[in-house]
Parts: structure tokens; C-alpha cells; sequence
């Protein structure tokens, strides 16, 4: 082995690797995210070292944790009081149970880092004289990249790159005294802490290694942040974010003007499904007749009847029997159920805030761009609620955002179908989606010999369990006291109906909500999917087509293809405005420290550094590649640079 | 892209937001002080809702006085750091916490919220039960009880159901396939429609647990969306979401 690398040796090295500002447009008001700047650039300090068999790279970071108190400031809003550290800073004793825990943590975040990443290079052969005496032949070299982070316990001047105060089993994290952050750990996370704060230790510890969170940045940095993960891919990449941006710009212009045409058609739809509600009914009433023989359910139902004195005891059970089988609580429920829940307010309620649902589905959530997992936010909001009410007006891109209002119009037409004219019930465009809605009873004539499965005797089983179990609970936690005990046969006939009946209607009603939405909710996401794919043919051909080809493309839909426009307009005017005020003094590279004007379009990764997610990319651990390289006690004879390769050896 | 609450209106707002915590006081010029609990740590967590008081008019010149100060606070954070987000008309700051300034801020407002705590208008109190049914199956109840002289309106996250073991373990619990129910056997639901409970009333929704369920839950808890009360018209009423939880208590039936 004489003359070769190596390998069980152990070289440590002290290192700085470099840390940046941040720009955030996290600062949201208006319809648009305004910029600021966080962090700093004094450089992250740690210790890299290589060794082992086989061979790592380690990147270790000393942890300080430390005994000091929090004490009360003044009462919060809910009656807590603010975290002050106060008083004396002090060692935390040895064999005091803080340590184990420390040193836990120090062992589980870093954890979340390792078997990402290798160091790859490659060392020659020893020169034609030194492989007299050298076997080694060269070769590729492979290290793996391990983290760790280790504690401190003496206090400064003995070196630390954080400090972390620990709190003992007694104290309890949570209220307003004792939030857990990442400068302030818990032994006893207690109820209020049960989500994965590990995953935010291991966030906090990607900082510590110089990295900058992937939230809430601007086009240019993302660009940037794209060029920075792979200057090969950089621009399809970001060709690929820009179009689904527009994509969803054009949608947020939409979601109002569609989510209004919709609402005011919802008695148009209530009355078509009204028409055609007869056979749900009877799929309804059969079922009821099923569910209501369950000996489960009967149990629950005799259970549920209010006290009868001893002699009247033996006759609940039949009455229980005889009532699960009255017209009044089957048939005369199911209708009156199918009747109630397709009135005009009621349905138009559930379309309203099913169709809310779908828009917003297909404004949200991440995207692929190119392998990298990105969510898209577009600023503001389209002024609806939750409950799919609309209650103001939308703000920022949700308005609109200077598209001509005639092509959202002619969009929405086709859409959602045009504004009644004329006839009535009105015709709307085949394939929208107020056609679409209305035609739905079409399909329903088949139930009245076999139910679908939201109305399905097991379905309606299982939701008059609950029914009774739920509402024999609420009894209980009601605490009001007990009815006195029927004493005639009468009263307890009529308790008994009244029970079966509460239970029947419950059980209905909740059953037709289950299917009102089954049918519902395919129809407006396909809607919405078809949608979105329209508006994406046209960002496709308008922004994927060069532009002294793009006159001799047609749009297929030039309503569309004129909002896709102005919406790529919008966006590169804003990108343009950001990358003038973040560029670098003399370059086009983007400062990702400098603030800049307002964006009404924001970008984050789905990442370690922006969700927490244990997702890595290469380029997050090119710094430490970089310090390696620049250490030459770190490298052995003969090798040359290393780069990042993803993986675990 | 869903509206939220608007703020702009109140002469003063104080926030108070971080994980586990969101709850807001804001003071209108009708001297109505309005504070929405939707997230809260420690004892409060049970507790959701919009609850108003009025400001007296020797505590109105201290609401005054610092709602002409927002302006000049300023609004750096400093990363994760915890703190009070006000607002006094379009203008916005953030006061970190632990700061001479929130001491005072707090001092000049903590009484109102104390003073709204007990006038509730919509407002619901969260319960978990863990009890045996009358058919021998273990079941794990949840309940909101209508403490406010108006309807609570709120709909539970069907997927957010769980139990909290006294080791501080999570168990997700099945999604419910119908909601609240009252104790007169009516679907309040809050699945699909928004459920309504009118003062005094209780909504239960309950879930049967497997045999495998570990140990005895020591707590309960579940998100959900809740239509805040407020000085705007009904139909207006801002949604928020809401997270809520409670020791988990047995009831023994009679």
C-alpha cells in the first residue's frame, strides 16, 4: 500500500462557506408580494473532514446548547405572556438529561442530509518513476457526504457556530412562554407540539451549511436559482415555469368571472335536477328500507329512544321494528330529503363551493418543471371564500390584470356557457359546464334499479350508525338530565317513531349531500381540467414558438390565445422590473440580497430549504464541493476536482 | 386566492400568529373591540370563535395613541422570529415579542381581549370524548358546544381527525363520512354543507376506533374553516381556518 492515498487517515479543516441576503417577496397585501431582505453575508463556519473506511467527507457543525431562562413579559391576546431570555447564561450540567437529548438531536437532523450526496473525481496514475515503488493504479474516487453536528457544552470563548437554549422534562413547550423555535429546544414538546419539528431542525441545519430558503422568490431568482442547479437545463427549465405561470395568470383572470357565471345559474341547475330527481328517491327510500333492518343500527335506535319504566322495556324493540318500516320513515323521508336538497339555495351552495374547490386545485399546488417540484402562487385572491362565496372584490391578478375584458368574457361564455337568452331553460354550448351540471339526471334513470354508491343500503347502514352514535354522544356531553321514563304505551310508540325518524332523515340527508357531490365534483374538475389544457395549447404555441414563426401558427382559441398575451406581457414586464433592480452592479446575474418592486406572481420550490421536504438537488451542496476543492489537506496525492453526484454512495 | 378577513377598516389590529397560535383583536371607530380565536396554544386551544366587547372611553385615547404609532414601527422580522403584526388603516408593522414596545402594546390591549373573552357572539367550545356505545364498540366523539348568543357556522377537515396518546403520538384517524349531529338526531353536518349551531346547542361527530387503537388518548384535535361574526354584513363574513384540541375525557352512559 506504500505510496497510495490514504484512506483511514483523518484530516480536519476549519471552513467558511459563503452565506447571502435573501430577498423574500413574503410581504403580501394588495394583490401582490412585496420584497425584504433577510439574513446575512458573514459566511457559515464549520469543520470539513475525510477519512474513514471506506472513505467520507464530513461536514460537522458544533451546536452550543446552553441553560438560560424565559420568563414572562406581558400577557398575550389569549392570556400567555412572550418568551424573554433572561438571566444568567450556564453549562448544562453533565448527566443532566438535556444532554441526551442535544445530542439526539444533533445525531437525528443532520441525518437528514447524509446519503444525499457524493463528492466525485478521479485520481491518476502515479507518474512512470513513482510507479516503481506504487501499485495504486488510479481511478475513480467516490466520497460520500455525511453531516453532522455536534455540541458544545462549555460556554464562549470555546467556539460554537449556533447557540440553542434547552429546557428540561418540567418545562413544558407550548403557550406563550415557551414556543419552540431554533434557538429554543424542548425535552417535553408536550400535546401542543406533535408535528415533525425534526424536518424544521433539519431546515435550520441547511442554513447552517450557507444555504438561503427557496420561498416566496421573485422570476429572476428563481431563473437564477434554475441556473444554479443546472446551467444545461436552465432555460428549458425556466421556459417550462414562465408557461405554467402564464397558464396560471389567465386562470386567475378567470376564476371570478366563471366562478359569478356559475353561481347565477345554480336554480337553472336546481331545477333540472329537480326534474330528474325521481329516481335517486327511489334508490333513497330502498335503501333507508335496507339500513333500517340492520340488527346494528336496531341496537342503537332501541338505545337511543328515551327511558321506558321497566313494563313498557320488552315493547321497544318492536316498536323499533314496526317504525323502520313506516312509510313516513322511509318513503315520505326519502322524498322530502331529495326534494330539500335540491332546492335552489341549498344546491346552489354545494356547486358554489365545489366549483370554487376545482378552480382552485388547478391554481395551486406544485408543478414539475423539469424534474424540480415548484409551487406557482399568484398574489391576492379571487375575493371568494372558502365557503364559495364571493364577498369582495378579487384583487391583483384576480381582477384581471389589464387582459381585454371581452376575451374573458368570450371565455367564460364557452366555458361556463352564455348568459340566458331567450328560451328557458336556456341552451347553453355543448361541453359546458352549466350544460354539462344540467345534464346530469340524464344518467340517474337507471337508480331505480340499482342505487349508486353513495346511496347504497350500506352507505345509508353506516351513516345511520352514526347518526345514532353521534347523537346519543351528544346527549351525554350535554349533561341535561335525564327525561323521566314513558310510562304509556303511546308516548313510547311516539318516541320510538320519533327517533327512527330523526335518525332516517339524518341519515338521508347526509347520504344525498355524499351523492350531490360524487356527481358534482367529476364534472368540475373535468371541466376545469379541460380548461386549463386549452389555455395551455396557447401558451405553448405563443411562448414555444419563435416569434417570426408565430404569425403563421393559428390560435385554436383566439379568446384565449389573446389572454395568454396579455398575460405574458404582465409577467415579463414585472420579471423585467425585478431583474433591473436585482441585477449586480455591471452583470445581468441576479443579487439575490437586493430588494426590488413589487410581484404579483411568486415562486418557491418544494425543497428541504422552502417545504421542509427531504428533497435535495446537487447544486445545494456545491459550495461545500467548492471548500473541499480549496483544501488541500483534504485531497490526496494525485487527485483531481470533485464534483456533486447525487445518491448515496 | 381565498378571500380572507379584511383588516384595513379597523382603526387598530394586533395579530397574533405563529404554529398553533392565530388570533386577532381589532378595534373599529364604532368603539367595538372584535377578537377571532381561531388557533390557540395551552388552555384556550378548545376554544374558537369571533367575541366582541365595547372600549371604554378612558381606554380609547391608549387605542388612539398607538394606532397612530403603527406607522412609525416599522415591520422588520428577523427570520423566524416571533412577534405582533398590527395594522392601523393601510398601515402595517411587526413588533417583535419580548420587546419593551410589545409589553406595551400588549398592556394596552390584553384587557380588551380579556374583556371580549366573555362576551362570545360566535363562538364554539371543542370537546373529545372517548367512550364505550351502547353496542360495545370503543368510539372517539368530538363535539363543538355553541357558547355565543349567535350560530356558530364552521366545517370540519374530514382528514384531520386525530388522537394524541400521553407519549405525544398522533393517531390519524379515519375520515368520518358524516359530520356533526345534534343531540335531537339532526345532521348539523359541517362535511359538506356548513354546519350551524345555535346557541346552547352541541354537535357531536363521532368515529368507531379499531382494536388496535394504542393506549388511552390523552387529547383530541381536528381542523376545519370557521365564518367569523364581525362588523360586516353576514353574507360578507370572512372564512378562516380554525385547528382546535382538548384532553380527551371519558363519559360514563347512564
Amino acid at each position: 500500500m506504500g505510496g497510495q492515498a490514504r484512506p483511514d487517515a483523518l484530516q480536519r479543516v476549519a471552513v467558511t462557506a459563503p452565506s447571502r441576503e435573501e430577498t423574500l417577496f413574503n410581504q403580501r397585501g394588495g394583490g401582490q408580494a412585496n420584497a425584504r431582505v433577510y439574513g446575512g453575508s458573514g459566511g457559515a463556519t464549520f469543520d470539513m473532514s475525510r477519512g474513514g473506511t471506506p472513505e467520507v467527507v464530513t461536514t460537522t457543525v458544533r451546536i452550543r446548547f446552553i441553560q438560560q431562562n424565559r420568563v414572562l413579559s406581558a400577557p398575550d391576546a389569549s392570556g400567555n405572556t412572550y418568551p424573554v431570555d433572561s438571566g444568567a447564561i450556564t453549562v448544562i450540567p453533565p448527566g443532566d438529561a438535556r444532554r441526551a437529548f442535544a445530542q439526539n438531536i444533533c445525531d437525528t437532523s443532520p441525518a437528514h442530509w447524509n446519503n444525499r450526496a457524493v463528492l466525485a473525481g478521479t485520481r491518476e496514475a502515479p507518474g512512470r518513476i513513482a510507479s516503481l515503488w506504487n501499485s495504486d493504479t488510479g481511478g475513480p474516487v467516490r466520497l460520500p457526504m455525511r453531516f453532522k453536528a455536534v455540541p458544545v457544552w462549555d460556554l464562549a470563548p470555546v467556539p460554537a457556530d449556533k447557540e440553542i437554549r434547552v429546557f428540561p422534562q418540567a418545562t413544558v413547550a407550548g403557550g406563550g412562554v415557551h414556543p419552540i423555535d431554533a434557538g429554543h429546544f424542548y425535552m417535553n414538546k408536550g400535546p401542543n407540539y406533535s408535528g415533525n419539528d425534526e424536518a424544521i431542525y433539519a431546515h435550520e441545519y441547511g442554513h447552517l451549511l450557507g444555504l438561503s430558503d427557496e420561498y416566496s422568490q421573485s422570476n429572476p431568482q428563481m431563473h437564477a436559482m434554475l441556473h444554479g442547479m443546472d446551467p444545461a437545463t436552465a432555460t428549458e427549465r425556466g421556459n417550462t415555469m414562465d408557461r405554467e405561470a402564464v397558464r396560471r395568470m389567465v386562470l386567475a383572470a378567470l376564476t371570478r368571472p366563471l366562478h359569478d357565471r356559475v353561481s347565477a345559474a345554480t336554480n337553472e341547475i336546481a331545477r333540472a335536477f329537480t326534474a330528474g330527481s325521481a329516481p335517486v328517491a327511489v334508490a333513497l327510500s330502498g335503501s333507508l328500507h335496507t339500513a333500517l333492518a340492520d340488527p346494528t343500527v336496531k341496537t342503537l335506535l332501541a338505545a337511543s329512544t328515551p327511558p321506558a319504566q321497566a313494563a313498557l322495556a320488552p315493547l321497544v324493540a318492536g316498536y323499533v321494528n314496526a317504525a323502520g318500516h313506516s312509510y313516513a320513515n322511509t318513503n315520505a323521508v326519502a322524498s322530502s330529503v331529495v326534494a330539500s336538497e335540491l332546492r335552489g339555495a341549498q344546491l346552489g351552495g354545494l356547486i358554489k363551493r365545489l366549483y370554487f374547490e376545482a378552480l382552485s386545485a388547478a391554481a395551486q399546488g406544485a408543478v414539475d418543471v423539469g424534474g424540480v417540484n415548484m409551487s406557482i402562487n399568484i398574489e391576492g385572491n379571487a375575493g371568494i371564500t372558502a365557503a364559495g362565496n364571493a364577498v369582495i372584490p378579487p384583487s391583483g391578478l384576480w381582477a384581471g390584470g389589464g387582459a381585454p375584458a371581452a376575451d374573458i368574457a368570450s371565455t367564460v361564455d364557452q366555458v361556463a356557457g352564455k348568459l340566458r337568452t331567450g328560451r328557458i331553460p336556456p341552451v347553453r354550448p355543448s361541453g359546458s359546464i352549466l350544460r354539462d351540471l344540467s345534464s346530469l339526471p340524464g344518467g340517474w334513470e337507471g337508480f331505480r334499479s340499482a342505487a349508486p354508491a353513495a346511496l347504497a343500503g350500506g352507505a345509508l347502514t353506516s351513516d345511520l350508525n352514526s347518526a345514532l352514535l353521534s347523537a346519543w354522544l351528544a346527549n351525554l356531553a350535554s349533561a341535561a338530565p335525564p327525561p323521566t321514563p314513558i310510562a304509556r304505551r303511546r308516548a313510547l310508540w311516539q318516541a320510538v317513531n320519533a327517533t327512527v325518524h330523526a335518525a332516517a332523515q339524518a341519515s338521508a340527508t347526509n347520504a344525498v349531500r355524499a351523492f350531490l357531490r360524487s356527481e358534482l365534483q367529476p364534472v368540475m374538475r373535468t371541466s376545469t381540467a379541460s380548461l386549463m389544457t386549452s389555455i395551455g395549447d396557447e401558451v405553448t404555441r405563443i411562448m414555444g414558438t419563435p416569434a417570426n414563426q408565430l404569425a403563421l401558427t393559428s390560435p385554436r382559441d383566439p379568446a384565449i390565445a389573446s389572454l395568454v398575451s396579455a398575460m405574458r406581457t404582465t409577467l415579463q414586464t414585472q420579471a423585467a422590473a425585478a431583474a433591473a433592480a436585482q441585477s449586480a452592479a455591471g452583470t445581468t446575474a441576479i443579487d439575490p440580497g437586493t430588494t426590488a418592486p413589487a410581484q404579483q406572481v411568486t415562486y418557491s420550490t418544494v425543497n428541504m430549504m422552502s417545504s421542509n421536504d427531504d428533497i435535495f438537488r446537487p447544486d445545494q451542496f456545491a459550495d461545500l464541493a467548492t471548500l473541499f476543492n480549496s483544501q488541500s489537506s483534504l485531497k490526496h496525492d494525485r487527485e483531481g476536482t470533485f464534483h456533486v453526484e447525487m445518491g448515496a454512495t | 386566492m381565498t378571500a380572507g378577513f379584511d383588516l384595513t377598516g379597523a382603526v387598530l389590529s394586533v395579530t397574533w400568529r405563529s404554529v398553533g397560535t392565530h388570533q386577532v383583536l381589532a378595534v373599529f371607530a364604532d368603539r367595538a373591540a372584535w377578537y377571532w380565536a381561531m388557533a390557540s396554544l395551552g388552555e384556550r386551544s378548545d376554544l374558537i370563535g369571533s367575541f366582541r366587547a365595547d372600549v371604554s372611553a378612558d381606554e380609547w385615547p391608549a387605542i388612539e395613541e398607538l394606532a397612530g404609532q403603527v406607522k412609525g414601527l416599522g415591520s422588520d422580522r428577523v427570520g423566524d422570529e416571533l412577534g405582533l403584526a398590527l395594522t392601523a388603516g393601510p398601515s402595517a408593522a411587526w413588533v417583535a415579542f419580548g420587546s419593551d414596545r410589545a409589553g406595551a402594546i400588549t398592556s394596552t390591549v390584553v384587557p380588551l381581549v380579556e374583556r371580549a373573552l366573555t362576551g362570545p357572539v360566535a363562538a364554539a367550545r371543542f370537546g373529545t370524548r372517548v367512550v364505550t356505545a351502547p353496542t360495545g364498540q370503543q368510539v372517539a366523539g368530538f363535539t363543538f358546544a355553541s357558547i355565543g348568543r349567535q350560530p356558530v357556522l364552521l366545517r370540519i377537515d374530514a382528514d384531520t381527525f386525530a388522537l394524541v396518546s400521553a407519549g405525544g403520538d398522533w393517531e390519524a384517524l379515519p375520515a368520518p363520512r358524516m359530520g356533526l349531529v345534534d343531540a335531537a338526531g339532526g345532521l348539523l353536518d359541517g362535511l359538506y354543507q356548513t354546519a350551524r349551531i345555535n346557541p346552547g346547542d352541541l354537535g357531536a361527530c363521532t368515529i368507531v376506533l379499531s382494536d388496535t387503537a394504542a393506549g388511552p388518548p390523552r387529547r383530541g384535535a381536528l381542523h376545519g374553516s370557521l365564518t367569523l361574526a364581525g362588523p360586516w354584513p353576514a353574507a360578507s363574513s370572512p372564512v378562516e381556518a380554525f385547528e382546535v384540541s382538548s384532553r380527551a375525557v371519558g363519559l360514563d352512559p347512564p
